[in-house]
């Protein structure tokens, strides 16, 4: 459920890239990866940029856009990558590339591959180093129907969008079909896109990336060569507005989903809200719990230590985990670091409270009071700060 | 009010001088654009390991031919009234560019990094079929030549058809060169085609440094004709260039 709705109306990765060429694709994946590692050399946090990122790429569709999407995909790991693929090259190449990364992650080291030999030695190193990703998961496909008419792109384009996301578009998309007359095409759709969605849009020329942006400044201009800034002043917002990492759970009949990569902000919560039963926010140094689980007019704002903080985290984080819940023996233990004066029936009680139905939160009875855990179909979310 | 004779051939003098200036800004730019793609694929990492010395050699003669097309092109440009080169190009100089173009082409079938380099991604060498890149039918009426007032131009025209033909054909097919005598021997027909891409994404319009308006350029400059087509999902383009008898040809 929380996947379809990433994937069909919501965009991941708060930075959207569109180039028509693999090899600029290459190089914008460069500057980003450079601008993490600048930062971590002067003692900064890594910021990984491109775990924030998602290309669309509309070189054509065919093998050698397959072989770049799967170097894309395994040189960074955070990455997701949306291919025009009529002909099936990437899904089949990504596909081998997830089975032979699995077989040489059961030790099979002489395991031969058909895959293309630049391919084959960068799994191999991934999952020497125990890096490797499943590249399926990030790999999404754009329909062929959106990409024929200034409609269909511009719709498509919306939906993947956020406020306050980033569009860094070629200023020519050559290759798209309703751009072949006039290839300038391609970036008014994308402005349109970004303007709907609330976004801001910089576009790359041979020369310049500039943002078209109402709330910056326009006249500002960037050369081709520094690339990098252009890094640094979309990492800076991103860090801003995209301040969390979410890490959710959602039920679809049998099928439990993780998520642990979508990046989000407080923007975000009015349908993180709609979607989840439980969200844990920051809110400053305290923490926020909200969903469509929990009374509307309750304000849940909890100080960090306190008993009923560490009760709902842990409550999250067993829902997360497919835990067993929580002990009420470790409600008492946090009273008594807290220094606290209430008892673990009145925690689990205020707890009990928030809920719009107070069966929400189960009894396990065992010895010592036994555990608490939330519903078996409860969804959850749970922003993170990220510092990555 | 008449004009001043001589104003007046000031003026033309002048425009016709704008023009020139125009013209050869146009063709050095395309051109200079084109050599320098063309070296800066060459000193890039992994080329020479790909292209061997044998590839490697071929593409530098390649380069010196364009280079020697644009010395020509200018000094056509610089004196309009001065007597053109007066070249000629049999058999042997086409095949031995067309064989310079097979192994340029099976060098890069066999590395993604110099298809990516080259723009050539997703073309007909993106999926081996065997040995052939090129499938080529050479049968050139015996004796004739191509006479050339731009040395390098007949290499160059041909090779720009070869590469927009690698570049947007469709994978796992085999571009097709067939030259043949027309116009009972006294025309050269060239035809290259190849089968075409599916999808709504489209291989770049125009191309890297605006080949196909070169070629434009130089045909309309010696009076060849050229032709672009597409049908039964085959692209073709052919050139019709003019023949004559050696012994009224110069050197070549």
């Amino acid at each position: 459920m929380i996947a379809e709705l990433m994937r069909s109306s919501r965009m991941t990765r708060p930075l959207l890239v569109i180039e028509d060429r693999a090899r600029h694709f290459d190089q914008i994946l460069e500057a980003l990866d450079d601008l993490g590692r600048v930062a971590s050399a002067h003692g900064g946090s890594r910021y990984d940029l491109t775990a924030r990122t998602a290309l669309i790429c509309l070189d054509g569709s065919g093998g050698d856009t397959a072989i770049s999407v799967a170097l894309w995909l395994l040189a960074h790991p955070g990455l997701v990558v949306w291919a025009y693929d009529k002909e099936g090259d990437v899904l089949r190449l990504v596909d081998e590339v997830d089975a032979f990364a699995a077989q040489i992650g059961r030790g099979e080291r002489s395991a031969v591959t058909a895959l293309p030999q630049e391919v084959g030695a960068l799994v191999r190193d991934a999952v020497d180093k125990r890096h490797y990703r499943l590249l399926k998961p990030r790999l999404h496909f754009v329909a062929e129907a959106v990409l024929k008419t200034n409609d269909g792109f511009r719709d498509y384009l919306s939906r993947l969008v956020r406020p306050g996301a980033v569009i860094l578009s070629d200023v020519e998309l050559e290759t798209l079909e309703f751009a072949q007359r006039d290839p300038l095409q391609g970036v008014v759709v994308a402005s349109q896109a970004a303007s709907r969605g609330r976004a801001h849009l910089w576009i790359m020329s041979n020369r310049n990336i500039f943002p078209l942006d109402f709330e910056l400044d326009t006249e500002r201009r960037y050369s081709k060569r520094n690339v990098d800034r252009m890094a640094r002043e979309v990492a800076e917002r991103l860090r801003i507005r995209f301040p969390w990492r979410l890490r959710a759970r959602a039920s679809t009949g049998a099928l439990i989903e993780i998520h642990d990569d979508v990046f989000v902000g407080p923007d975000d919560l009015p349908w993180l809200n709609v979607e989840f039963d439980v969200v844990l926010a920051p809110d400053g140094d305290n923490l926020h719990v909200s969903g469509r689980a929990i009374q509307p007019d309750a304000r849940i704002v909890l100080k960090p230590g306190t008993p009923t903080l560490n009760a709902w985290e842990e409550l999250v984080r067993e829902q997360l985990e497919d835990g067993d819940g929580i002990a009420a023996t470790d409600i008492d233990e946090w009273i008594q670091e807290a220094r606290g004066t209430r008892t673990a029936a009145q925690v689990i009680a205020k707890l009990r409270d928030s809920f719009v139905k107070a069966s929400r939160l189960k009894h396990i009875p065992e010895a010592n009071a036994g555990t608490y855990k939330l519903g078996g179909d409860t969804t959850v979310a749970w922003l993170l700060a990220n510092q990555g | 009010m008449v004009p001043d004779p001589h104003e007046l051939s000031q003026l033309t003098k002048e425009h016709d001088q704008n023009s020139r200036r125009d013209e050869r800004a146009r063709l050095s730019s395309l051109i200079a654009h084109g050599l320098l793609a063309s070296l800066h694929v060459l000193s890039s990492p992994g080329s020479q390991a790909a292209f061997g010395s044998e590839v490697g050699t071929r593409i530098l003669r390649m380069l010196n031919n364009r280079a020697e097309l644009l010395s020509a092109l200018f000094r056509a440009l610089d004196d309009q009234d001065a007597e053109p080169p007066n070249a000629a190009v049999g058999p042997e100089r086409v095949r031995e560019t067309l064989d310079n173009y097979t192994a340029l082409f099976s060098a890069v079938a066999q590395s993604f990094p110099l298809r990516k380099e080259l723009d050539w991604t997703n073309g007909t060498l993106s999926r081996p079929t065997g040995d052939d890149v090129l499938k080529v039918a050479l049968d050139w009426p015996s004796g004739a030549v191509i006479p050339c007032a731009l040395p390098g131009a007949v290499g160059f025209v041909l090779g720009e058809a070869l590469i927009n033909a690698v570049r947007h054909g469709k994978p796992g097919t085999v571009p097709q060169v067939t030259i043949r005598g027309a116009h009972s021997g006294s025309a050269l027909e060239v035809v290259v085609q190849n089968e075409c891409k599916d999808g709504v994404v489209r291989t770049k319009a125009s191309d890297h440094y605006g080949g196909s308006q070169l070629v434009d350029m130089l045909a309309e400059r010696l009076r060849w004709r050229v032709e672009r087509s597409q049908a039964d999902g085959r692209y073709t383009l052919s050139l019709l260039l003019p023949l004559i008898e050696p012994q009224t040809a110069g050197a070549a």
